[in-house]
């Protein structure tokens, strides 16, 4: 096992490597020159191209590259071209709060999708399934930031029962309660922007495991189709959705740039778009890196899982 | 009189269509006797079945004349009392023993969840029956099964340690090696013909009164389908659980049934004991099968024969014989109507118009 694991990993170096140089390279064909956001109007260009020299930014583009590549080894993303705050400092501040808005989203959704989703099947043909399939069309069809307006709208405009915007309330930074009633009105858009493919998938999933010959063996044998729902499909259906959890990882840092923008949540997302915003061009690449990245190590997680949980996958071979 | 079916009829939307895989199947059985069901492919062997378990879609439409299991009223049974029916009662073998458990599960816990659901159904373990069946198979285990449902019966084993140890004897029964280690392995860890043997071994866990094994070595190995076949035949011999043997291969169930029915387009063609269906077929159609069998004795020079043509389509009732496009023997009566049932002796009957309509077969 941990020889499976040091392997992939070791493969992923390249993979990394890749996303540097397209990361780096991509913002580098950007029509824009860096020099902007650093100078004022009332510099001559003289002093212009003294602060392009002052940061590196004449040198060949391979030596650029190398030098972002090494200072991000040191585990050094450089300064914001705005605000001058270190990027890591900026990260270690920020990541937290997606994952306290994320994390507890998707993982209701993932749950209330599994619960559903077996229901829908099992229901399969029927109103109630119609229902639930057609609701979650809906769900996928909606944009997330028109349903967070609308709640905004409802629940935080209209009957004030919610905070419009943010993650705390000033002077009340440590306030769980006051956090928590922040957090409810993203929360739900989130949920509901998760659960309608989590939903579908396990519906389907589950479909065709119905159609499976135990499943009529098991009915011969006795057992009710509600038994074989929850004790033989449900494990079958698991397995699937264990590598979607694996995947999912990059959305601890991705997951909600459309809600938190909306919300004024400072996490990750807003962050991004604000620096995509104004072309503040090292947050961007931090980002695209560390988004990058965790596609590859959710790949790499959701690979270990299923060889822990499916019997039939072994990566010692057996002996005899 | 165990099962008496009249008249069955199954009848199955398809789009804007019906399809009709049984039209009017009759037949009986006693307890404790094995009757063989032959036919090809679409010929309602299956669907049949299926009906008695009350396992087709939910769409399906079955109805019959009489439909009684054990004295037990089949037609208008709620899926709740079937709940209590399958399994205990009647259980059911298919043919793809590599598809039919579930690769999550460990064999042991599917064998032991179906004596532990039968526990919770009726109190008692299984039928007192079970007690002698399960030393019938196989002399070197009795020891150890007869002190386990002896336990069971007297409620002082842990339930779920003594439904293991039932579970292990059960696998060695069925000549399982190593049942121990076996026991805690998934589906993928055993072979075809080991997966049928725990299947058999699931299917008669519970003693049923009456196995339907819907051809039950069709999917394996050629050199295997005799062991499992006797496997299936000593157990229920064991049970006296009646049995249902299906199969497109006349040559398996000649010595292994005492009666054999034989189906087309979902109609029954021709029902007798071995020797009247082997020694004197009076079907066109049963005539066509068996002269179908391959013979050792046969020259070796000489071809197989083979019945020309498809199977009938089942999209529209029949109005005549299901066989008579390609039936060699036709006589003008076929075009007329279905053929009645004709009896030949108090065991066989057959339907056709050469027998019934007075002619010599």
């Amino acid at each position: 096992m941990a020889f499976y694991i040091g392997r992939r990993i070791l493969q992923s170096i390249p993979l990394l490597l890749l996303i540097t140089l397209l990361s780096f390279g991509l913002m580098n064909l950007v029509p824009y020159d860096a020099v902007d956001s650093i100078a004022n109007s009332k510099m001559t260009e003289a002093q212009r191209e003294e602060k392009r020299e002052e940061y590196g930014l004449n040198d060949p583009m391979p030596v650029q590259y190398f030098r972002w590549l090494k200072n991000i080894l040191r585990g050094e993303f450089g300064n914001s071209l705005l605000s001058h705050t270190r990027i890591m400092d900026d990260l270690r501040i920020r990541i937290p709060n997606t994952i306290l808005l994320v994390l507890p989203s998707y993982l209701t959704a993932y749950f209330l999708a599994m619960a559903v989703g077996l229901y829908s099947a099992s229901q399969k043909g029927k109103w109630q399934d119609k229902l639930l399939d057609s609701l979650s069309t809906i769900g996928l069809a909606v944009p997330s930031f028109w349903i967070a307006l609308v709640l905004i709208y409802f629940f935080g405009y209209h009957w004030k029962l919610f905070p419009l915007l943010g993650m705390h309330t000033i002077g009340k930074e440590w306030d769980i309660l006051d956090f928590l009633h922040h957090l409810f009105l993203p929360y739900c858009v989130l949920v509901l922007a998760f659960f309608p493919d989590l939903m579908r998938y396990v519906r389907s999933s589950a479909l065709s495991e119905l159609r499976q010959d135990y499943v009529l063996v098991q009915r011969a044998f006795g057992a009710s189709k509600r038994e074989i729902l929850f004790h033989h499909v449900a494990r079958n259906v698991c397995l699937p959705m264990i590598s979607k959890l694996g995947m999912s990882l990059p959305l601890l840092v991705t997951g909600a740039v459309i809600t938190e923008s909306v919300f004024s949540w400072p996490g990750i997302g807003l962050y991004f778009v604000k620096a995509v915003d104004a072309l503040d061009y090292p947050i961007v690449m931090a980002i695209l890196l560390l988004s990058g990245t965790l596609v590859i190590l959710g790949n790499l997680l959701s690979d270990i899982l299923y060889c822990l949980i499916d019997p039939r996958i072994s990566l010692w071979k057996k002996e005899g | 009189m165990l099962l008496e079916i009249e008249d069955l009829q199954v009848e199955i939307p398809y789009g804007k269509m019906n399809v009709y895989p049984v039209s009017g199947v009759s037949f009986s059985l006693e307890e404790g006797e094995v009757l063989g069901i032959i036919g090809e492919s679409g010929s309602g062997k299956s669907m049949a079945m299926k009906a008695i378990m009350g396992l087709l879609p939910e769409k399906a439409k079955v109805s019959a004349r009489k439909l009684l299991f054990q004295e037990l009223d089949l037609r208008n049974l709620t899926e709740k009392e079937y709940l209590s029916l399958r399994g205990s009662q009647i259980a059911m073998i298919f043919q793809d023993p590599m598809t039919a458990l579930n690769p999550l599960i460990p064999i042991g816990e599917q064998l032991r969840e179906i004596f532990e659901r039968q526990r919770k159904k009726n109190g008692s373990p299984v039928r007192t029956k079970d007690k002698e069946a399960f030393s019938g198979i196989n002399a070197p285990i009795q020891p150890l099964t007869a002190g386990n449902s002896a336990g069971a019966f007297l409620g002082i084993k842990d339930s779920k340690k003594d439904s293991k140890e039932r579970a292990i004897a059960l696998l060695a029964s069925v000549g399982i090696p190593n049942p121990e280690e076996k026991y805690k392995q998934y589906p993928h860890e055993f072979s075809g013909g080991m997966r049928q043997r725990v299947l058999i071994a699931m299917a008669l866990s519970c003693s049923p009164a009456l196995l339907i094994a819907d051809e039950p070595t069709t999917a394996l190995d050629v050199t295997l389908q005799a062991q499992i076949l006797d496997l299936l035949l000593e157990g229920v011999k064991a049970r006296s659980t009646s049995l249902i043997l299906i199969s497109h291969d006349l040559s398996l169930v000649k010595e292994r049934c005492k009666r054999i029915l034989i189906l087309y387009g979902g109609k029954v063609m021709e029902e007798g004991r071995v020797e009247e269906i082997f020694q004197s077929p009076k079907h066109p159609y049963t005539k066509a099968l068996l002269a179908a069998i391959p013979s050792m004795e046969k020259d070796k020079e000489e071809a197989l024969v083979a019945i020309e043509g498809n199977p009938p389509s089942i999209l529209k009732e029949f109005t005549l014989c299901p066989f008579y496009e390609r039936c060699k023997e036709r006589v003008d009566a076929c075009q007329a109507a279905l053929p009645k049932e004709a009896r030949i002796s108090e065991t066989h009957r057959v339907f056709c118009h050469k027998l019934s309509s007075g002619e010599k077969a």
